[in-house]
């Protein structure tokens, strides 16, 4: 994964933080990567709900191993290393769970837990999630051409803001305000659907 | 929830790696509007680099719940090391130095009869090939003496289980003495051929005094 998509600069700034005693950085550091681990465990394990308390387990496994943490490798390497563990230890502890139990007396849900098809996410909830990438799809369809060029630049071909001053024939100020503002309008069409 | 144009414009900076100071930073960080901005922010991000889970779930405030019971983690800093301690650290290497430099010194000065020999050097005269090979280089009871005391200093450092084989063999090699006739007589009988029928090297006769 390149640079561009984590920050390490980012990371360092706030892993240090967290170092000293600060937890509000390390939340910052799960919103950050809340969505990328959980897609990343999502290849591991199939049940929803399942993924998120492995998520989370590993999140809370990173906060307590921080004190360790070096930064010989790059932040968001180490918390993969340790999702792709959590994970890993989850379907071995799976495994060893004795089935003894017969089928016939459980309800629908547990059945699906067993047969790996579970999803306990809400119907509302899963709109929520096709809505989201479908909004800010549109919304960044939707943005005048300059905040769109810059933003994609960005985000997509992970030039830096020199870079896209360059591409742009802009002042580098003139780039930050531009992907500021291209986030501030797709934000402002994603809050509402957070906020339901 | 929002937050002013200025904090999302350091926060927009932030995700890309611009530091913003420190006390901008706690400020951001404090501010519970300002952390679900920064979420969303990275949400459109993962959204566009196509690193969305199939199904979303926002864990923020479960983990936030789960870690308020955890003890607050401290790394330990590596101390900074005092003006104090740094003196007294360079005057320990100095010191080191200084006697490594006395020593080196005692070491190369030069002796009286070196500096003697320096300052009005001898002729060396190469004597012959002949006369060196003639010349008795030590009396017999000397050499004999000399061979007792290697001998017993080789059984001593045996006893003491050293591998001594090699410095014995030269000595007792040393104090065999064989008579030119017999070693004349013994080339040809290595010279002869062996049971193979291949012919030994040739061995040339001893030097005649």
């Amino acid at each position: 994964m390149g640079d561009y998509k984590t920050g390490p600069e980012t990371d360092a700034e706030l892993v240090a933080r967290v170092q000293r005693g600060d937890k509000r950085a390390f939340d910052l550091l799960v919103r950050k990567y809340q969505q990328r681990i959980m897609a990343l465990i999502s290849r591991y394990i199939r049940n929803r709900s399942e993924i998120a308390d492995v998520a989370q387990e590993a999140f809370i496994k990173a906060y307590r191993a921080l004190p360790n943490f070096r930064g010989d490798s790059q932040f968001y390497t180490w918390l993969y290393r340790i999702a792709i563990n959590s994970a890993k230890n989850h379907l071995a502890s799976q495994s060893r769970r004795p089935q003894t139990a017969s089928v016939d007396g459980l309800e629908p849900e547990q059945l699906a837990d067993l047969a790996g098809q579970t999803d306990n996410a809400s119907p509302e909830r899963l709109l929520l999630t096709a809505e989201l990438k479908r909004e800010i799809d549109a919304a960044i369809a939707e943005l005048p051409e300059e905040l769109r060029t810059a933003l994609l630049l960005r985000e997509i071909d992970g030039l830096s803001y020199e870079e896209i001053a360059e591409v742009m024939e802009c002042p580098i100020g003139t780039v930050r305000s531009r992907i500021f503002r291209a986030r501030d309008a797709v934000d402002r069409r994603v809050a509402p659907l957070m906020e339901t | 929830m929002s937050v002013s144009e200025q904090q999302g414009l350091k926060l927009s900076c932030f995700m890309d790696g611009e530091i913003p100071a420190k006390a901008e930073l706690d400020s951001l960080s404090q501010d519970a509007a300002a952390r679900a901005v920064w979420g969303r922010y990275h949400l459109i991000r993962d959204a566009v680099q196509n690193e969305l889970p199939e199904h979303y779930c926002d864990l923020s405030d479960r983990i936030s719940a789960a870690l308020a019971d955890e003890p607050t983690v401290l790394a330990p800093r590596p101390r900074a090391m005092t003006t104090w301690q740094k003196a007294v650290g360079f005057a320990v290497a100095a010191s080191v130095f200084a006697v490594a430099i006395v020593s080196f010194q005692t070491v190369q000065q030069p002796t009286v009869e070196s500096a003697v020999a320096d300052v009005a050097p001898m002729p060396v005269m190469a004597a012959p090939v002949s006369q060196v090979a003639d010349a008795p280089v030590l009396v017999d009871d000397e050499r004999a003496r000399l061979e007792d005391m290697l001998i017993n200093h080789t059984e001593a450092v045996s006893a003491n289980g050293l591998n001594v084989m090699l410095p014995y063999a030269r000595v007792v090699s040393d104090r065999i003495e064989i008579p030119l006739e017999e070693a004349a007589e013994e080339a040809p009988v290595a010279a002869e051929p062996n049971a193979s029928g291949s012919q030994p090297a040739a061995v040339s006769e001893p030097d005649q005094p």
